[in-house]
């Protein structure tokens, strides 16, 4: 602990001495994105480590690390900095999805499809009506809400209920290899935010077009958008599938650096959707939109679902996974925008504890109604806190196609998404040791049969 | 879009690439000593560069500048951890005086010549001409290993004692050329030529000693045995590009700064070995990437190009062989030492390489010409060396078994 203090105060130091004594350079004006790396390695690994022996997560201390080191409070990196690294979240994010959808086994799912059913709607209805409800009843006392009329109101409360929905698969999985933690409550919250993930594209769609009708006037009911996102969505799964297909044969037949490659391959899947989507519009005038994430769960789920080789594939990613954590949610933290914060963040805290309330209704009477075992009962809610990425995704889409009335949602909801992201890793790790899944309880319980 | 077909043929070449090796392919030694010094990786540069299809422009070239300076402090480490001095002692003291004395020597005879040929050509000011001679000359004095590498591969010295000689001279005279590189920069303004103060070098000295000890003692202090994998890898990718930034905002050099971590972590960490396993394992990709970029960064159509490739090849082989000899004849060696023993050390490469990279970002005005004369030399050195080992060595060598140069593809 002593050392690792010492070492927190030396990076402190070493940085403090970088941005003092002037360069040898003349043209180094910004700083390098070699050592914004490193910075953000660094210092997350040894705040990671305080957080691990406080007994909270480790993702949560890279958060906050990026958070405080980042553009708003200590300034150790701008946010054009952390801009030209967002491309490694992307590489990130790519490497969680296939990570995702490797995890899901359809086995387990047959196995546990009970609960997940009944968890997955109960929670999504209870959860979005319970906030559309609540944010629709204190409606008067958010400025901007003000002006709309009755029917505005509610679909704008729908907005912030439908994005309460939304989970965030990458925190669940980082948690779950972070504890080592093993079964039915981590196999069903997981399988439960993963099938979210995708859910929560389609319903997101589904009631964004039922809102334009009344938050736009003249707007009409496209039901061609959702049939077309179906059909976007079962694209991505066929391409994912072919990709799976790949990965099955790189492992089967190559025998090359794997990480480097899964890494790769996630880069192209990114670039290659963008690639498409903009080709197909400019040649065709179709609006595709291919989701890469989709691609690469549907490619993780393939291998190990239709191979032998789903244990090696996790085996294998697990390697690097550590590195890929501290870089995407140490940039994740960097990324928030506190002045948004500041802007939305008492009704954001309104909504967050709206959100964790309706989530611990939803999971409890779900899970009474599927007769779930004790600890799954007990303990779902705390899995179902977690928000990231796809939130802040579906906040933009929320911007770009209701500009007037986006922007002040995105700031409300942004600071209930950090919240979520800080104290969502809190709750499930707190959740898996409760259900007695975390490698902490499997010795501890060894120890007690020794 | 030329970033990204950029970055996947780079990415595909070094992963193929570092899993490949010639060894044992139907080749001349002379290309297996260059496929072995990875000089066709810097003709695959050429070919995507400014001189060639044009997809590693300017532009995209500095968009890899972040991976060039963690390349280069990454390949300063893994130099510098193998520098444990308990192991180096077990050497005969000599064998480090006569690397000494050869790569003194070397550095004089290039520097002054090459000085003497730009001051007659008169291309470059003064500042300029002298920057440029110490810097062909610290890069002409480091032996790559390939062509010993090569050799020994297809041949035995029947004393063996002479093959450890040539092999020692080969890996630590890597040190000078850093050395000299060290000082060098100490007393050099980067991007101009201007000469620095006494005053400049040692803040410039004691910057670097800061942005290579405080990594090297993060890494001490954060170490541990229990350390997963996963962490390790963090904690050491974290270190080097720690050290490979600071060194570079600061207007440092990453490959001295990681040269001096990676010492110090020899010398005091007990995980030094994990630490060196995990450098060796991603030494192959990361070089070879940093050879296509360099080689995309090589412009043929210098005007000095021949003449200039000319003297430095004269004066290289002159400087290695006087050094060599002077070396020799200064100790009594317990063996016999053929004069000529500085022919066999002709091989060019590796830290040359390196050091030609890390002078590039620090100086790119005037890295053109001192890529040009050290890229093309290099493919000559290469391809004479293990031919010219060979015929020097004549009557001490074996052949081993199996063909000169048969087998099978080795992956």
């Amino acid at each position: 602990m002593k050392n690792r203090l010492i070492t927190f105060i030396l990076i402190i130091l070493a940085m403090l001495v970088v941005f003092n004594s002037g360069t040898f350079l003349n043209s180094s004006d910004s700083i390098s994105p070699t050592l914004i790396i490193g910075f953000m390695l660094l210092s997350s690994f040894v705040v990671g480590f305080f957080f691990e022996r406080g007994g909270l997560p480790r993702i949560t201390g890279y958060i906050l690390s990026g958070l405080v080191f980042g553009p708003f409070i200590l300034k150790f990196y701008s946010s054009e900095s952390v801009e030209e690294l967002l491309f490694l979240n992307s590489l990130a994010l790519a490497f969680i999805a296939f990570n995702a959808g490797s995890e899901l086994r359809i086995k387990e799912i047959i196995h546990d499809i009970k609960p997940i059913l009944y968890l997955t709607m109960g929670v999504t209805i209870v959860v979005f009506t319970g906030v559309t409800t609540i944010v629709f009843l204190i409606s008067d006392l958010i400025p901007f809400m003000k002006p709309y009329p009755l029917p505005a109101k509610i679909a704008i409360a729908s907005i912030f209920g439908i994005i309460s929905v939304a989970r965030s698969p990458s925190s669940a999985i980082a948690i779950i290899n972070e504890t080592k933690a093993k079964g039915s409550y981590t196999s069903t919250i997981l399988s439960i935010t993963i099938i979210m993930d995708v859910l929560i594209i389609i319903l997101f769609a589904l009631v964004i077009s039922i809102n334009s009708l009344v938050i736009e006037p003249g707007s009409t009911f496209e039901f061609s958008f959702i049939a077309f996102l179906v059909f976007e969505i079962l694209i991505a799964f066929v391409l994912g599938f072919f990709l799976g297909k790949f990965i099955i044969f790189l492992i089967n037949r190559i025998k090359v650096e794997f990480s480097v490659v899964i890494i790769a391959l996630g880069f192209f899947v990114m670039k290659f959707s963008h690639f498409a989507g903009s080709f197909i519009s400019n040649n065709y005038e179709m609006n595709l939109n291919l989701e890469p994430l989709l691609i690469c769960m549907a490619a993780g789920f393939t291998v190990q679902n239709f191979s032998g080789y789903g244990d090696i594939f996790l085996k294998r990613m697990d390697k690097i996974s550590i590195p890929v954590y501290v870089a995407f949610f140490t940039i994740t933290g960097a990324s928030i925008n506190l002045d948004l914060l500041r802007t939305g963040w008492i009704l954001g805290l309104i909504i967050f504890f709206s959100r964790i309330s309706m989530i611990y209704l939803g999971s409890g009477l779900s899970t009474k109604i599927a007769r779930s075992e004790k600890k799954i009962k007990e303990n779902s809610w705390l899995g179902f806190i977690t928000q990231a990425g796809i939130s802040l995704g579906l906040l933009s889409e929320v911007v770009r196609r209701f500009p007037e009335a986006g922007i002040h949602i995105q700031a409300i909801l942004i600071a209930t998404i950090t919240l979520n992201q800080i104290i969502g890793p809190v709750g499930f790790k707190y959740g898996l040791f409760r259900a007695g899944e975390t490698f902490r309880n499997r010795e501890e319980t060894s120890d007690k049969k020794q | 879009m030329k970033f990204l077909i950029a970055i996947i043929i780079i990415a595909g070449t070094a992963l193929i690439g570092s899993r490949i090796t010639f060894i044992r392919t139907q080749l001349g030694l002379g290309v297996k000593s260059i496929f072995i010094t990875g000089i066709e990786y810097i003709m695959l540069g050429l070919l995507l560069g400014g001189s060639g299809l044009n997809i590693l422009d300017v532009d995209t070239i500095r968009k890899f500048q972040p991976f060039l300076i963690f390349g280069l402090a990454w390949v300063g480490y893994l130099y510098g951890i193998q520098f444990e001095i308990k192991l180096v002692r077990t050497l005969p003291e000599k064998y480090f005086s006569i690397t000494a004395i050869q790569a003194i020597i070397t550095f004089i005879i290039v520097s002054v010549s090459m000085f003497v040929f730009f001051h007659l050509i008169s291309l470059f000011p003064l500042e300029k001409a002298i920057v440029l001679s110490i810097i062909l000359g610290i890069a002409a004095l480091s032996t790559a290993q390939s062509a010993l590498a090569i050799t020994n591969r297809n041949f035995k010295f029947r004393d063996q004692r002479l093959f450890d000689l040539l092999r020692y001279i080969a890996s630590v005279d890597g040190l000078f050329s850093m050395m000299f590189f060290s000082i060098f920069l100490a007393f050099s303004n980067p991007g101009t030529a201007a000469i620095s103060s006494i005053l400049s070098a040692l803040k410039w000295s004691g910057l670097t000693a800061f942005a290579a000890l405080v990594p090297a003692l993060i890494f001490l202090l954060m170490n541990k045995s229990g350390y997963k994998h996963g962490d390790f890898h963090l904690l050491l990718t974290g270190i080097i590009a720690f050290t490979g930034g600071m060194s570079w905002q600061l207007g440092l050099s990453p490959l001295i700064s990681g040269l001096l971590a990676g010492i110090f972590i020899a010398n005091t960490c007990k995980f030094r070995i994990r630490a060196l396993n995990f450098l060796s394992d991603g030494e192959k990709p990361i070089y070879i990437i940093m050879l296509i970029i360099l080689g995309a960064g090589w412009n043929l159509g210098l005007k000095i190009s021949i003449p200039a490739v000319l003297i430095f090849i004269v004066f290289r082989t002159a400087g290695k062989v006087v050094g060599n000899f002077a070396g020799v004849k200064s100790f009594r060696s317990a063996f016999p030492i053929p004069p000529g023993v500085g022919f066999s050390l002709l091989s060019e490469g590796g830290i040359s390489f390196g050091i030609i990279i890390n002078f590039k970002i620090l100086y790119p005005e005037l890295s053109s010409h001192i890529i040009h004369i050290i890229l093309i030399s290099a493919v000559f050195f290469e391809l004479i060396s293990p031919r010219l080992i060979l015929s020097f060595f004549q009557e001490r060598v074996d052949q081993k078994s199996g063909p000169l140069s048969g087998g099978k593809d080795e992956k």
